[in-house]
């Protein structure tokens, strides 16, 4: 189709604003320039909201990105953002190309992400001796839209941690766990942090990030005095409480074995070995109902995966981690999974940390939820 | 042999009568279905002016409606090639038929047109953007266009 679409007339402002909400947020991005009333309207919190919700509800559409923490040959740490897609279409390492990195002097990790915003902390000790770092700033991030916060100040006190929305009071949060001492939550944009005491009779989970879905932070751990019997803890940001939900029932009688958590599409995943020779990733389709724990793929230990650590946001093809050994965390594959069957990239060689996270690109900024912000990198304004 | 089907007048804006099965419309359109369900429309003397739709866009809009009440069960690879082809009108045309499916509010049509011209400014540069949406006054001052001109060449 050529010409242009209206000769003399110009079209009225929400008819523009249903046939923007639907471009991807990185178009989005550029389109800022073409006009003034565009620009408001791209930059606006409401039609940011709308074009999450519009690209979310829509898995064919869906784009995710790989945000990488890693260090360059200065050890300065670097976060790397990679197109998922175009590494699936074409799977040679070489279209696996960043396009935008933030850099520092500081040692980061990255505590989450939700809905476009990655969740960033700054920590203290210039050593990467994990049982002495603590958090001491967080900040949030958009790297589609360049809105970044300033860093807000937290004293982290536990190691296990949790970025997510509560879609209840339209809030962003930050879960700080002080495991059997207390829990603090940090709510964006209101300059508060609540205190919970709730017991949590369980051992630190072996990961510290929860897996957000559903309005909640989900890890696996272990209640204190029966090692084997592994649980879900999750929190509901609404609430902001603990609960407790089963695993999958397994098929084997060694109780010699770390269930990883991941996020399949919108749902939680659990993946665990089996009989020591495959290993099994569970889908609970509905959240929080203990019968809609589905088998989604079985894989053999022939194909060296070890673990399927993450998997988010695609409609035919989920993208996952693996690392190359148990503890190995500086290679790893994604895993394409597809109904039944799955199909693993080449190695993916890395240097860094091991904090990677699928993300969605939104509009949603950190100035949109009342955060002091600023504009990272050439983004335009 | 059931009842006769019932139908209903639509007058565009050339004044020309288009006789429509009642069901097609209600089935779509917004407006017409809340104006048959509060009773404003009178099947003996009623004829509901469209005075913004012209005969032309007027009839694609009932041959939409129509085919998508009757062929509603096809599959979906169907239903999308009977789309695109529907579509493939020249740029007043997909106007024309934005406004109508807008006045009437006729939930699918108007998504099928959206995505439409989404796909149209895919990939696009800021001029054909504003050449496409008509955008003559982008309200940039001198100095903010030639500094966004500067700092992004290449999207222009």
């Amino acid at each position: 189709m050529s010409g242009n679409l209206l000769e003399s007339t110009i079209l009225l402002g929400d008819l523009i604003e249903e046939i923007l909400v639907r471009v991807p947020a990185s178009s989005l991005v550029k389109f800022k320039i073409v006009c003034k009333s565009w620009n408001a309207l791209i930059s606006s919190s409401k039609f940011a909201k709308k074009q999450l919700h519009r690209s979310t509800s829509d898995p064919t559409r869906i784009r995710p990105r790989l945000a990488c923490l890693g260090s360059d040959i200065s050890r300065r740490d670097k976060i790397r953002f990679y197109s998922v897609q175009s590494f699936f279409k074409n799977p040679s390492a070489s279209a696996f190309t960043e396009d935008t990195c933030f850099q520092t002097d500081d040692e980061l990790e990255i505590f989450g992400s939700c809905n476009g915003l990655l969740c960033i902390g700054l920590l203290k000790g210039k050593f990467r001796c994990r049982a002495t770092r603590r958090c001491k700033s967080i900040r949030l991030w958009n790297p589609c839209t360049g809105s970044v916060s300033d860093w807000l100040k937290i004293v982290q006190e536990g190691c296990v941690h949790g970025f997510g929305y509560d879609h209840v009071h339209d809030k962003y949060k930050f879960l700080d766990c002080y495991w059997e001492h207390g829990h603090k939550v940090h709510t964006f944009g209101s300059n508060s942090c609540t205190t919970i005491n709730q017991d949590l009779p369980f051992e630190q989970p072996w990961e510290w990030t929860g897996k957000f879905v559903n309005g909640t932070l989900n890890w696996a751990a272990r209640p204190q005095g029966n090692l084997s019997k592994w649980k879900i803890i999750s929190f509901d940001l609404a609430n902001e409480n603990f609960c407790q939900m089963s695993l999958p029932n397994r098929n084997d009688s060694d109780d010699h074995f770390f269930p990883v958590l991941g996020v399949w599409r919108d749902s939680l995943s659990v993946c665990f070995n089996e009989n020591k020779s495959r290993l099994v990733l569970w889908v609970m389709k509905k959240y929080g109902v203990q019968e809609s724990w589905t088998k989604l793929v079985t894989i053999s230990s022939e194909d060296k995966v070890y673990t399927i650590s993450c998997a988010r946001f695609c409609p035919d093809l989920a993208v996952s981690f693996c690392p190359r050994s148990p503890d190995s965390i500086s290679s790893f594959k994604l895993v394409m999974l597809r109904a039944n069957s799955f199909k693993l990239t080449q190695w993916i060689y890395y240097i860094g940390p091991g904090d990677r996270h699928v993300y969605h690109e939104s509009l949603v900024s950190p100035c949109h939820l009342g955060l002091p912000s600023f504009l990272y990198g050439s983004t335009i304004h | 042999m059931g009842s006769p089907v019932k139908k209903i007048m639509l007058c565009s804006s050339e004044k020309e009568i288009f006789s429509v099965e009642e069901q097609v419309m209600v089935q779509h359109s917004v407006i017409i279905n809340n104006m048959i369900e509060d009773g404003s429309y009178n099947h003996e003397e009623s004829k509901i002016p469209l005075d913004c739709v012209d005969s032309k866009t007027l009839k694609k809009v009932i041959d939409y409606c129509t085919h998508h009440t009757h062929h509603h069960n096809d599959n979906q690879e169907d239903l999308e090639a009977w789309d695109a082809q529907f579509l493939n009108v020249d740029s007043n045309g997909l106007y024309d038929l934005l406004m109508a499916a807008n006045y009437l509010e006729i939930r699918n049509l108007l998504d099928l047109i959206y995505g439409t011209i989404k796909n149209m400014i895919k990939g696009k540069k800021i001029d054909e953007i504003r050449r496409i949406f008509n955008i003559k006054d982008h309200g940039f001052t001198p100095e903010e266009e030639e500094q966004n001109r500067k700092e992004y060449p290449h999207f222009y």
